[in-house]
C-alpha cells in the first residue's frame, strides 16, 4: 500500500493506492501555509476512512508546487552569496536577466582564480583568503546559503568541492550549492540554475521538516520521497540538496497520473487547473524530455524538464473580450466557489462560460444555473471556442503523425470540457478519479539518473564511450534503489564541440527504473 | 544611411545572427550577456553603411575556436580591445572602424564589443554573409586583402604573426593550446578596398531578422516577413523548402571532427516526402531525393516549428518538428574561387546530396528553386 500526495496552490490531495496500482481511497483538504495542517488532514482522512494501519503503508510520494509558489511570492528565500571560480573575472553580471525581486536575494559576490583548462584539471586553488568577509557574513547571519560556480566544473569538480569543503568545515550547517551537480557545460545557464537552487535552500528545509513531523504524528514510519519535475523520485537528502529540481513536478505528475487513471499506454494528457492548463504526450507512463534550455521565470536555465505545453490560463481566470479577441485576467481569490457566477458570486470566470453552454457537465449541488442567465450567450460561446481552440493547437503540436492518439482530460476543471468540443478526435476520456491525477501520478514515479559528461575518445570508438556512459548510468539507478530488472535507458544524446578539432564528445544519458519498496 | 545600435537591439542582433549562422557560428549567449552587462541604456554604437565608407582603416575582429568552451570559460570582456591595441601597434595604423568577419553566430557581436570598449564605429557588412568554419572562407581572403598582421589574444597569452607562411597552422595551434578559443584581428584594409570585399548590409539584416523572430506570430508569418527582409539584400530569394519531423540523426567522426546526417519525414504540404540533411559545424546540404537539392555556399536554415526560432546543429533532436529554409548566397560566393573554397567539394559533402544537373555540381536546378 502506498500514499500519493499533491500539495497544490489551493488544495492538498491524497490518495491511497494498492500495490497492484488500484485506487483505494482519495481525500482532499485546503492547502495551508504551514503545509503540515493540510497534509495531516488529507492523509489522516485516508487512514480513518479505510481503517488501514499506518504500518501497512510502504512508501509516501509527495509532489508539490510549494517551491514554485515560494519563488513567485518571494517568501522565505535564502540570502545568498555567490562564489565564482574563473580563469579571469568576467564583466558578465551574475543574475543578469533576473526579475529584480529575485536578484535582490543575491547579497554578496566573490571571485576566486581557477586553474582548470578544458583539456586538464587544475591544481588546488592555493589562496582562499578572499573568502574571509564571507565567513564573517555567515557568522553574522547576513548570508543563509552559498552558491559555488566554477569554470569547467562539469568536467573537473575538484575546485568547487575544495571551496565547499572549506566552507562546510567552518559552518557544517550552512547550505552550499555546487554547480557541477546541475550537469551541463555553459557557465551562465548553470550559474542561473545553481543560484535558483540556493535561493530555495531555506524553504525546502522547512517543507521537509514539516512533512516529516506530520507523518510521524500520524505514526507513519515508512520512507517518503519527493517527486522531480522530470517525473522521478528524490530522497530527502537529495531534495535537501536539489530543491530546484522539484519545481514543475505537479504538472508532470498529473499528466502521468492521466495514464494510470485511463489505463492507456499512449495518449495526449491534458490537466485542466484553475490558473493553468498543461498538455503533454505520455508514452508508457513517461513524458518526453525537453532538450533545449528552459526558461524559468524569464531566466535561461539548463534544467531537465518534461516537454509540457503550458497555457497561461485555467478555468478560474476572468475572460475579457477586447476587440473581438479573448484575453484572460487572473482570478484574485483562490476559491472559485466563493466568487464564480455559477456558485452565486459576481465574477464572470471561464468556468461560468462552460457551465452556461453545458449546464450539466459538472455535478455540484452548490451550482445555481439561474444566475448564469445573466451572462451573454454569445460571449460565453466565444470564450469556450477560444479556450478549446488553444488547447486543440497544443494537442496538434504533440499529436503523432502516424496514428491519432486518444485525449485524456484530468484535473479539477476537466469535466467542464464536453467531449463534443473535441469533435475531430476519435477518443476523448475524462476518467474517474480525475481530480486526484497529480497525487496518483506521484505514486508511480520512477527512480532515475542522468549522466552528462564530456569524454576524450583517446583511441576508443565513439560507440564504446557511449556504451560505457550508458552502463554507468544504469548502475547509478540501481544504486539509488531501483529494481535492477526494471532499469532501462530513456535516451542517449550526443553533443558536438563545434569548431574544436579532436575526438571530444559530450554524452548525456538518462536511465530509469522502479523504486523497490 | 548610418544608424545607432542601442542596448535593446542586442538581443535582436543576437537572434538574427543565429539565424544567418546556418546552424553553426557559435553560441552567442555569453557575448550577448557581456554586451548587456556593460551597455548603459543611453549607449549607442555608430553603424556606417557602405556609402559612408572612405579611406579610414577598417579592422575585422572575431573569436575563433570552440564557443562551447567560451561559454564555459566565459570571457572577461577585455580580450578584444587588447587584441585591437596589439593589432594597431603591429600594423602601425590607427583603426577607423571595425567590421564583422562572420555575421552568422557569435562573430556578429564581437565587433560591437570592441566598438564599445574602444569607442569606434562598426561597418554594416561582413566577410561571410553567414557562418563558415575557416578563416580562408571569408570574402576578405579572396579580395587580395592581406591576412597579416594577425593578432590573437587568449586569457593569458598573445600571438602576433607577420608572415603569411604557415599562418593558419600557427594560428590554430595558438587557439587550441590552453584555452580552446581566442579573440583575434586580421585582414585590415582601407575603406575603399573593404567596401569592394565585404558583403554589405548584413548587420542591419541580422537586426531586422531578429525583430521578425521576436514577434508573437506564427512561424508562417515569420517566414513571410523574413522573406521580405531578404528582398532588399544582396542574397537571393528565401524559400521554404521543407516542413517535417526529424526522424533520425546519425553522428560520426571524420578527421577528428564530429559530422552527421539526419532524415526527415514531411508534414503538411510535404506529407509523404522524405528529406535528407548533412551537417558538420553548419547545415551544409539538404535534399529531397529526385526533387530538390541545396548545398553550401547557399544558406540552409532550420527553424523550430513550435517556437519559430533558429536551431543550431547541436540543438537538433529526433522527433523535433522543423521548417527548413534555403537562401541563395550573395553572388560574390558563386565565383569559381569562392565555390572552390566554400562549395560542396572542400566540405567533402557526400555524392548523394549533389544530384544537380548543374555543371559545377552545386546548387539547385532552377525550376525547383523558384
Amino acid at each position: 500500500m502506498r500514499i500519493g500526495i499533491d500539495i497544490g496552490g489551493t488544495n492538498t490531495h491524497a490518495v491511497l493506492v494498492t500495490d497492484q496500482g488500484k485506487l483505494r481511497m482519495a481525500s482532499s483538504s485546503v492547502t495551508t501555509p504551514d503545509i503540515f495542517t493540510g497534509v495531516r488532514s488529507s492523509v489522516g482522512n485516508l487512514l480513518k476512512k479505510t481503517s488501514i494501519q499506518p504500518n501497512e503503508i510502504k512508501g509516501i510520494f509527495v509532489g508539490t508546487t510549494e517551491l514554485l509558489n515560494a519563488v513567485y511570492e518571494e517568501r522565505t528565500l535564502a540570502k545568498t552569496a555567490l562564489i565564482r571560480i574563473e580563469l579571469q573575472p568576467s564583466k558578465i553580471i551574475p543574475a543578469l536577466n533576473w526579475p529584480e525581486s529575485l536578484r535582490s536575494f543575491l547579497k554578496e559576490i566573490y571571485e576566486l582564480k581557477s586553474n582548470n583548462r578544458y583539456n586538464q584539471a587544475g591544481n588546488e586553488i592555493s589562496c582562499l583568503k578572499q573568502l574571509k568577509p564571507l565567513y564573517k557574513s555567515i557568522a553574522e547571519k547576513k548570508i543563509d546559503a552559498v552558491c559555488i560556480v566554477g569554470a569547467y566544473s562539469p568536467m573537473y569538480e575538484n575546485e568547487e568541492m575544495q571551496v565547499k569543503n572549506e566552507i562546510n568545515n567552518r559552518f557544517p550547517d550552512i547550505s552550499v550549492t555546487v554547480s557541477h551537480q546541475f550537469g551541463s557545460m555553459g557557465f551562465i545557464e548553470r550559474e542561473n540554475v545553481a543560484l535558483l537552487n540556493t535561493l530555495l535552500s531555506k524553504v525546502i528545509r522547512k517543507i521537509l521538516f514539516n512533512l516529516a513531523s506530520c507523518f510521524s504524528s500520524l505514526s507513519l514510519q515508512c520512507p517518503f520521497w519527493l517527486t522531480q519535475s522530470n517525473g522521478s523520485l528524490m530522497t530527502i537528502e537529495q531534495a535537501m540538496k536539489f530543491p530546484i529540481l522539484t519545481i514543475a513536478s505537479g504538472a508532470a505528475n498529473s499528466l502521468k497520473g492521466a495514464s494510470r487513471l485511463s489505463g492507456l499506454k499512449e495518449m495526449i494528457a491534458i490537466d485542466i487547473g484553475g490558473s493553468k492548463i498543461y498538455v503533454g504526450h505520455v508514452a508508457n507512463g513517461e513524458l518526453k524530455e525537453m532538450t533545449a534550455s528552459t526558461n524559468l521565470f524569464g531566466i535561461d536555465a539548463s534544467l531537465e524538464m518534461p516537454e509540457i505545453i503550458s497555457l497561461p490560463f485555467g478555468t478560474g481566470n476572468i475572460p475579457l473580450i477586447h476587440d473581438g479577441k479573448v484575453e484572460f485576467l487572473p482570478l484574485i481569490s483562490n476559491d472559485i466557489k466563493k466568487v464564480g457566477t455559477a456558485w452565486g458570486g459576481d465574477t464572470w470566470t471561464v468556468s461560468d462560460c462552460f457551465l452556461k453552454l453545458f449546464p450539466k457537465s459538472f455535478f455540484d449541488p452548490d451550482i445555481d444555473t439561474e444566475k448564469l442567465e445573466t451572462l451573454s450567450e454569445s460571449e460565453c460561446e466565444k470564450v469556450v471556442y477560444d479556450v478549446t481552440q488553444k488547447i486543440k493547437e497544443a494537442i496538434d503540436q504533440l499529436q503523432n503523425d502516424e496514428k491519432e492518439l486518444p485525449i485524456v482530460l484530468v484535473g479539477g476543471g476537466s469535466p467542464l470540457f464536453n467531449q463534443k468540443l473535441f469533435g475531430k478526435y476519435q477518443q476523448v476520456i475524462n476518467p474517474a478519479g480525475y481530480p486526484f491525477s497529480s497525487a496518483i501520478g506521484a505514486c508511480f514515479s520512477s527512480v532515475s539518473e542522468v549522466i552528462d559528461k564530456v569524454y576524450w575518445l583517446n583511441h576508443r570508438s565513439k560507440e564504446e564511450v557511449v556504451k560505457e556512459a550508458a552502463e554507468a548510468c544504469k548502475q547509478a539507478v540501481v544504486k539509488k534503489g531501483a529494481d535492477p530488472h526494471s532499469v532501462k535507458l530513456s535516451y542517449i544524446q550526443e553533443y558536438p564541440f563545434e569548431y574544436l578539432r579532436g575526438e571530444i564528445l559530450r554524452v548525456k544519458v538518462k536511465a530509469v527504473g522502479e523504486q523497490i519498496l | 544611411m548610418g544608424w545607432l545600435i542601442t542596448k535593446e537591439d542586442i538581443p535582436y542582433i543576437s537572434t538574427g545572427a543565429k539565424f544567418l549562422s546556418c546552424g553553426g557560428g557559435g553560441e552567442t549567449r555569453s557575448v550577448e550577456c557581456l554586451l548587456l552587462s556593460i551597455m548603459n541604456e543611453d549607449d549607442g554604437i555608430v553603424v556606417k553603411s557602405s556609402v559612408e565608407m572612405s579611406n579610414e582603416w577598417i579592422v575585422p575582429v572575431a573569436v575563433a575556436g570552440s564557443t562551447v568552451l567560451m561559454n564555459e570559460d566565459i570571457p572577461s570582456g577585455q580580450e578584444i580591445s587588447k587584441a585591437l591595441k596589439l593589432y594597431e601597434s603591429a600594423s602601425g595604423r590607427k583603426t577607423g572602424a571595425l567590421i564583422s568577419m562572420e555575421i552568422g553566430g557569435v562573430n556578429a557581436l564581437i565587433p560591437l564589443l570592441a566598438a564599445l570598449e574602444c569607442n569606434l564605429p562598426v561597418i554594416d557588412g561582413d566577410g561571410m554573409g553567414r557562418a563558415f568554419p575557416e578563416v580562408e572562407m571569408t570574402s576578405f581572403y579572396h579580395s587580395e586583402i592581406s591576412a597579416v598582421p594577425l593578432v590573437a589574444v587568449s586569457k593569458e597569452h598573445s600571438l602576433v604573426v607577420t608572415s603569411t607562411k604557415k599562418l593558419i597552422d600557427t594560428f590554430k595551434d595558438f587557439t587550441f593550446q590552453d584555452y580552446g578559443y581566442c579573440h583575434f584581428a586580421c585582414f585590415g584594409a582601407n575603406g575603399h578596398h573593404m567596401k569592394a570585399a565585404m558583403i554589405p548590409g548584413t548587420l542591419k539584416l541580422t537586426r531586422d531578422i531578429g525583430k521578425v523572430l521576436a514577434q508573437k506570430a506564427s512561424i508562417w508569418d515569420k517566414a513571410k516577413n523574413i522573406r521580405h527582409a531578404f528582398l532588399n539584400s544582396v542574397y537571393g530569394e528565401m524559400e521554404i523548402v521543407f516542413t517535417g519531423k526529424i526522424r533520425s540523426i546519425r553522428r560520426w567522426f571524420v578527421n577528428k571532427m564530429l559530422v552527421g546526417s539526419a532524415t526527415l519525414t514531411g508534414q503538411l504540404q510535404y506529407h509523404k516526402k522524405q528529406a535528407d540533411l548533412y551537417f558538420q559545424n553548419e547545415f551544409l546540404a539538404f535534399a529531397i531525393p529526385e526533387e530538390t537539392a541545396c548545398t553550401t555556399p547557399d544558406l540552409i536554415i532550420l527553424l523550430n516549428y513550435e517556437t519559430g526560432l533558429p536551431l543550431s546543429v547541436s540543438e537538433i533532436r529526433e522527433g523535433m518538428l522543423v521548417m527548413i529554409l534555403a537562401i541563395k548566397a550573395p553572388s560574390l560566393f558563386h565565383t569559381k574561387e569562392m565555390i572552390d573554397q566554400t562549395g560542396p567539394e572542400p566540405f567533402r559533402i557526400p555524392e548523394s546530396f549533389c544530384h544537380s544537373t548543374d555543371a559545377n555540381g552545386r546548387g539547385l536546378p532552377h525550376e525547383n528553386w523558384y
